[in-house]
C-alpha cells in the first residue's frame, strides 16, 4: 500500500473531522469551568494578532505613536487575559483530576506550554526597549549565567531576545496548543471521580 | 496608572496592588464558574 | 472501528455542545475585554536609561564605575563566566558550577570594552586625550595601578553640583586627562553610541551598553529600580512599574528571592538555588499525574463534587429509578 494510502486511512480512523470537531459532549461537561480553555485560546489568538501588527511597524513604533502605544496596551492586557485563564484552567483540571484514565500526557503537554508560555512572556518583556526591559535584562542576566544558560541566552542580546518571542516561542506555543487540543478531542474528556467511593480510576 | 505605587503587605510578603486585584479576580472567577448553575437542559424524568 | 473515545463514553449520555459558537464567544468576550483595558488603562513605558542620563545625575558614579572598570575592580570586571575568568558571581549548586563548566562565551574586557576602546576612537580628534591615552597605554602595569589608585583616592573625596565634578589635583598621571574624557563622552551622550557600535554598525546586541550602565556600582540605575519596587528584595520579580500588573504568574519563583535560606545562608548561590528550586517545583507539576498521593489529592479536596454536581444528581436520580424499577419487577 502506498504510504500515502496508509497516511490516509490512519488519519480517518484516529483523527476523523467528528472527532475533532464533535458536535456533542458528554452531559458531565456542564460547568463555567470547562471554558477557560477556550478563553486562554482566546487570550493566545488576541496576542498574536496584536503582536503582529507590533512586529509589522517596527519595535520602536509604539514608543512615538498614539496608536503604536494602544496596540501595545492591547498586547499588553493580552497577555494578562491569557496567564489569567491559562492559570485557572489549571486549577480547574487540577480539581477535577483531568490526568485520570490515560490522560497524563495530556496534562503534561499543558505544563510544558505553561512553562514555554512563561518563556515567552520573559522574552517580550525583554524586547520592551524601555526601563522595565532595561532592568528585568541586567538582572535576570544574573539568574541566567548562574546556571551557565546566559552563555547561549543572552538576555542583553535584544536582537536574539526579540527573535525568540516573534518568532521561535510564539511558533513552540502554537504547536504545543495543537498537540493538546489533538489529544483532547482523542481521549475525550475526562468522567468524574466516581462518587460511590471506589478507587480513582488511574 | 503610572503614579506612585501602591503596596500591600505583611511580613516579608509585599504585593503591588496591580497584581493584588488579579489575583483576587482569578480566585473569584474560579469561584464564581464553580458555584453559578450553568445553562441547558437536564435530563428531564423518564 | 471504534475509538478509544467512543468506547470510554459508552453508557454516557451525550448532550449537543456547540463548541464553534463558544469558541466565537470566547473570543469576542477576550477581546472586548482587552480593548476596554488598553483603552481604559493603557500599558507602561517607562523611559530606559541612558549612560548620558547617568554621566548627567550622579557624575562621581558614572566616573567611578569607568575608574572600576579600568582598574578591574567593577563587579564586571570580576564577575565570571559567561563574560571573563573572575569570581565575584561565580555560584554554585553544592560543590558543582555549571557557570564555570561552561565557561567564557560573551568574552567582555572591561578596561578595553569601556574604557580603552572608546578613548581610542574618539583619540584623534581630541589631541590632549590622545597624548593622555598613548601614554596610559605605554606605561607599565604597575604604573598604571600606582595612578588608578591614586585617581580612585581623589575621586573619593570629590565633590559634585549637579552635573559638575571636582576632582582635586592628584598624582595619577594621564588618568585624570581620561576619566574626564570619559565623564565628556558619558555627559554628551557619545557613550551610548560608542559603546555600542564601536565594532559594527549595524548592531541590535547590547550586552555592552547594558554591562556598563547596570553595573552594580552604578547608584542611579539601582536608585531608579528600588523606586519602582524592581529590586529582587521587594518582589521585583514579579513587578511592573507603575500600578500595573505585573507578572503574578512569577509569585512562587520571586518568593525564592525573600525567604531564608536562601537570603541567609546560601545568599552566595541564590539564583542558582532559587532555579534549581523552580526546576524542581515545575517537575513535579509536570509528573503530578504520577507522583503516588499527590495524583489522588483532587479528590480528597473535593471541588469537583461542585464541579459535576449536576452529573451527580442525575446519577442518583438514574440510580434511583432503576432501583424502584427492579423493585418493581421483583414484587
Amino acid at each position: 500500500m502506498s504510504m500515502t494510502r496508509r497516511t490516509q486511512e490512519a488519519l480517518a480512523s484516529n483523527l476523523p473531522y467528528e472527532e475533532l470537531l464533535p458536535s456533542e459532549q458528554p452531559a458531565y461537561v456542564h460547568s463555567y469551568v470547562y471554558l477557560f480553555g477556550v478563553a486562554t485560546i482566546a487570550g493566545f489568538i488576541v496576542l498574536i494578532a496584536t503582536g503582529i501588527i507590533l512586529a509589522a511597524f517596527g519595535p520602536q513604533w509604539w514608543h512615538f505613536s498614539a496608536v503604536g502605544h494602544f496596540f501595545n496596551g492591547l498586547h499588553f492586557w493580552a497577555v494578562q487575559a491569557f496567564f489569567f485563564f491559562m492559570v485557572v484552567h489549571l486549577w480547574a483540571t487540577f480539581f477535577q483530576g483531568a490526568w485520570r484514565d490515560g490522560r497524563g500526557t495530556t496534562w503534561a503537554v499543558g505544563v510544558i506550554t505553561f512553562l514555554v508560555s512563561i518563556l515567552t512572556a520573559f522574552t517580550g518583556y525583554l524586547s520592551q526597549q524601555n526601563f522595565d526591559a532595561q532592568w528585568i535584562a541586567v538582572q535576570a542576566k544574573d539568574a541566567m549565567n548562574s546556571v551557565g544558560v546566559g552563555a547561549f541566552f543572552n538576555v542583553l542580546n535584544f536582537g536574539q531576545m526579540y527573535g525568540f518571542h516573534i518568532v521561535i516561542l510564539p511558533i513552540a506555543v502554537a504547536i504545543l496548543i495543537a498537540i493538546h487540543l489533538t489529544m483532547v478531542r482523542l481521549r475525550g474528556v475526562v468522567k468524574p471521580y466516581p462518587i460511590d467511593g471506589t478507587e480513582v480510576q488511574r | 496608572m503610572n503614579g506612585v505605587q501602591d503596596y500591600v503587605g505583611w511580613g516579608f510578603v509585599h504585593i503591588s496592588i496591580g497584581n493584588l486585584v488579579v489575583i483576587i479576580l482569578m480566585i473569584l472567577i474560579f469561584a464564581l464558574a464553580v458555584l453559578l448553575p450553568f445553562p441547558g437542559g437536564q435530563e428531564s424524568e423518564r | 472501528m471504534m475509538s478509544r473515545k467512543h468506547a470510554y463514553y459508552r453508557g454516557v449520555r451525550m448532550a449537543p455542545y456547540d463548541l464553534v459558537k463558544e469558541f466565537l464567544v470566547a473570543l469576542g468576550v477576550v477581546t472586548l475585554l482587552v480593548v476596554i483595558l488598553a483603552a481604559v488603562l493603557s500599558s507602561p513605558d517607562v523611559r530606559p536609561l541612558t549612560l548620558q542620563s547617568i554621566a548627567t545625575t550622579d557624575p562621581q558614579s558614572y566616573v567611578q564605575t569607568a575608574l572600576n572598570e579600568l582598574d578591574g575592580s567593577s563587579g564586571i570586571s570580576d564577575y565570571g563566566p559567561p563574560y571573563n575568568n573572575g569570581t565575584g558571581a561565580v555560584q554554585y549548586i553544592g560543590p558543582i558550577s555549571i557557570q564555570q563548566l561552561i565557561g567564557v562565551h560573551i568574552p567582555v574586557s572591561t578596561a578595553q570594552d569601556f574604557v580603552l576602546g572608546p578613548l581610542a576612537q574618539v583619540a584623534p580628534t581630541n589631541p590632549s586625550w590622545k597624548v593622555a591615552l598613548d601614554r596610559y597605554n605605554a606605561a607599565p602595569a604597575r604604573q598604571q595601578t600606582a595612578w588608578t589608585n591614586a585617581y580612585n583616592t581623589a575621586l573619593g573625596k570629590a565633590t559634585e553640583s549637579g552635573p559638575h565634578l571636582s576632582v582635586a589635583r592628584c598624582a595619577c598621571g594621564p588618568v585624570t586627562t581620561m576619566m574626564k574624557a570619559m565623564l565628556a563622552l558619558g555627559q554628551r551622550g557619545a557613550m551610548d553610541g560608542l559603546l555600542l557600535t564601536n565594532r559594527q554598525f549595524y548592531q541590535t546586541d547590547y550586552t555592552r551598553p547594558l554591562l556598563f550602565t547596570a553595573d552594580p556600582d552604578n547608584n542611579v540605575v539601582n536608585a531608579r529600580a528600588t523606586s519602582l519596587h524592581l529590586l529582587g528584595s521587594q518582589w521585583g520579580v514579579m513587578n511592573e512599574t507603575g500600578n500595573y500588573p505585573g507578572q503574578a504568574w512569577l509569585w512562587l519563583y520571586s518568593l525564592f528571592y525573600q525567604i531564608p535560606p536562601y537570603t541567609t545562608a546560601w545568599a552566595a548561590n541564590t539564583d542558582a538555588l532559587a532555579i534549581l528550586s523552580i526546576t524542581v517545583l515545575s517537575l513535579v507539576l509536570l509528573f503530578l499525574p504520577w507522583i503516588p498521593g499527590l495524583n489522588r489529592l483532587p479528590r480528597y479536596l473535593g471541588v469537583h463534587r461542585l464541579i459535576w454536581r449536576d452529573w451527580y444528581r442525575e446519577e442518583k436520580q438514574k440510580a434511583a429509578r432503576t432501583a424502584k424499577h427492579n423493585a418493581e419487577v421483583e414484587a
